[in-house]
């Protein structure tokens, strides 16, 4: 009886043992939760609130009670870095913000489930994906990318054709017999797809010309690697990892003078119900970016760090590149982005756009041509106002 | 449809005519149309995430011959599609079904291949993507050795399983007659393993076509798993929802065909 006892006693700790070890085994998948200790999900709770707007490091006042906000944090990019590194340095804690991150490779993915969560960004393919399907606003545009070019090996004829073939693109490299029937891996049907159109465009080719392959950046730098297709379009590390691996880039998003905005994002219901954490968050976000581009050396350290934690493959000379290229608006511009106005480039709408519309429609402005979304579509996002100028001028009027 | 009633030697059911019956399924479909149809017209579902029938209806009228959004007409797509999972299917079978038969006859080869089968067989088929990748590259090789590893390992259980089965009467009759063991294998062995062997590989067509999506995630300009990914990124419902009933539909027609191949050929057995 005894041993009996004991056997039981030995198999209720194992039992413990497993399960604490289960529990504490974190969600890895696209989609986790990490509370922050000690303030329940989702929920106002006391907090001392800082003494005034000098206390605190960019000048903004803190909110008065501590608010969560359910974050969708977009693994890898240079957009949602500047959420990490306003967490690290205490920032947003200054302010009285938390997050609950939510995290993200893809902006389906992250559209799909803006059911859980209120902030994150994506790129403007991702964020056309949320304001034409889902309840997802653009409230700001939060960078400009650069980071973003077709590679080919250096025996591709594209590359042997040598650059100099297009007078109002001088460093684009290729000719038209070079490009055409070529395969291109790529994630279809983002900023990549568009690259690649409007470089096909200077030689008189379109994407019918060639063969696209759907695939993620990291799974086409793998299989470019093992030998597969004529070409290949990368963006943030991968692009860096694939210069450094010796592939030759024949054309940059710069060298098609595509506008590739990255957006920031809020849902109907964030916007809702906490407008005035939302509000806070927008200013700390771009004052952030400020700091960002004046710091270099720490954002690469940061940016090095944040793939360290995600297991995102990055290099520090590849951190060190995204660094010294990256473009936010930084708060000043991203303010005057979306409280200045200009004409609708197709005429269609009898208003005037706000620039961050602009620069979103000029992303949706091509996959309407392709015919994958459509004119309808265009016009239920402007009507609607999801690229909105609110917080922008809730900050604004705080200012004032 | 002969219209004569079925009686069930167990007095199941209710006795009606195959016609009857062949009509309650279809009623059955009908009605689950309905209730969807229903449940997005009066708003209970929102319209944004689920497309009803109808709209599902038009949209395949209208990419049975236009492309966009996706790039692709829906003959283009299954057509993409059936190269690729049709070529893992029977590759499956091919090679899954004489491992199975082989394993469940002789015992050394069995204690031989099964240690390393029983480490496979619990790997999900999408885990291979990455080394198939590296290994097969991003053409249809790469896509169908996905499928075939989806397919594969219930034609080698159910076919092992099968032939283990085999009545042993049988077996010693055969014996008695003199017949060897390879002949006993051949003339008793696979027939009677072949209705469990036919269950496996409708659990195997299955398979392959619900790791269809899978295989396109990873490299596809077309297919009805681009398709849906493609939809997906263009945040449209209906694109989605067409391409999971194509797939629904076509997986619906080749197990009926496969439910007449097996009626053919083990007609003896039923």
């Amino acid at each position: 009886m005894k041993k009996m006892r004991k056997s039981l006693l030995a198999l209720m700790m194992i039992l413990a043992l497993l399960g604490s070890m289960l529990s504490g085994c974190g969600s890895k998948g696209q989609e986790s939760q990490t509370p922050d200790p000690g303030v329940s999900s989702g929920e106002e709770s006391e907090a001392p609130p800082s003494e005034d707007t000098e206390g605190t490091t960019f000048g903004i006042e803190p909110l008065e009670k501590k608010e969560m906000i359910d974050l969708a944090y977009f693994s890898g990019a240079e957009h949602g870095l500047v959420f990490y590194i306003m967490d690290e340095m205490g920032w947003a804690e200054e302010l009285n913000i938390g997050f609950n991150w939510s995290y993200f490779s893809a902006g389906p993915a992250m559209m799909e489930a803006n059911g859980s969560w209120d902030v994150g960004t994506a790129g403007a393919a991702g964020a056309v994906n949320g304001i034409v399907g889902y309840d997802v606003n653009v409230i700001g545009i939060s960078q400009y990318e650069h980071i973003l070019n077709c590679f080919v090996r250096k025996d591709s004829p594209i590359y042997q054709a040598g650059k100099g073939n297009v007078a109002e693109a001088p460093e684009v490299y290729g000719d038209a017999d070079s490009l055409r029937g070529t395969t291109w891996l790529l994630p279809v049907g983002t900023t990549a797809q568009q690259t690649l159109a409007l470089y096909l465009a200077y030689f008189g080719l379109t994407t019918d010309d060639v063969t696209m392959t759907n695939m993620d950046v990291g799974s086409a730098l793998a299989a470019f690697r093992a030998g597969e297709g004529d070409g290949m379009i990368l963006w943030t590390s991968t692009n860096v990892t694939a210069q450094e691996e010796g592939y030759q880039s024949v054309c940059s998003c710069d060298d098609v003078n595509g506008v590739y905005s990255t957006c920031l994002l809020a849902t109907d219901n964030a916007l809702e119900t906490k407008m005035d954490a939302v509000t806070t968050l927008f200013e700390l976000y771009y004052n952030v970016e400020d700091w960002m581009m004046e710091h270099p050396e720490e954002m690469a350290d940061m940016y090095l760090e944040a793939c360290e934690v995600e297991g995102i493959s990055c290099t520090e000379s590849s951190a060190k590149y995204t660094a010294e290229v990256y473009e936010g608006l930084g708060i000043e511009k991203a303010l005057e982005r979306m409280t200045t106005y200009v004409d609708d480039p197709l005429g269609l709408l009898d208003r005037q756009i706000s620039g961050g519309e602009f620069d979103v429609l000029d992303t949706m402005d091509y996959f309407v041509s392709l015919g994958s979304y459509s004119e309808e579509d265009r016009m239920k996002v402007l009507e609607n106002n999801r690229i909105t100028s609110v917080v922008a001028e809730a900050v604004l009027e705080k200012r004032n | 449809m002969n219209g004569q009633k079925n009686k069930d030697p167990l007095g199941r059911g209710l006795g009606l005519s195959s016609y009857a019956y062949a009509m309650l399924s279809v009623a059955g479909v009908l009605c689950f149309f309905l209730i969807w149809q229903l449940l997005v017209q009066f708003g209970i579902v929102s319209g944004r995430y689920l497309a009803k029938p109808t709209e599902i209806i038009s949209l395949f009228l209208y990419k049975l011959v236009n492309a966009n959004p996706d790039g692709s007409t829906i003959p283009e797509s299954i057509f993409a599609s059936l190269q690729v999972s049709l070529v893992g299917f029977f590759l499956a079978i091919l090679i899954g079904i004489p491992t199975g038969l082989l394993m469940g006859w002789y015992k050394g080869f069995r204690q031989f291949v099964s240690p390393v089968f029983e480490i496979l067989r619990p790997i999900p088929p999408i885990s291979w993507i990455p080394l198939t990748l590296l290994w097969l590259g991003i053409g249809i090789r790469a896509k169908a050795f996905i499928i075939f590893f989806a397919a594969f390992i219930p034609c080698v259980i159910n076919s092992s399983a099968g032939i283990r089965q085999t009545n042993q009467t049988l077996i010693h009759v055969a014996k008695t007659c003199g017949a060897s063991n390879f002949k006993i294998f051949i003339k008793v062995g696979i027939p009677s393993s072949l209705p469990i062997m036919f269950a496996g590989i409708r659990v195997a067509l299955g398979n392959a076509w619900a790791t269809l999506v899978a295989a396109e995630m990873l490299a596809a300009d077309s297919g009805l798993g681009y398709m849906i990914l493609m939809g997906r990124n263009f945040a449209r419902a209906d694109i989605v929802i067409l391409g999971m009933v194509l797939i629904g539909v076509l997986g619906m027609v080749f197990t009926s065909t496969l439910s007449f191949i097996e009626h053919r050929i083990i007609k003896w057995r039923i």
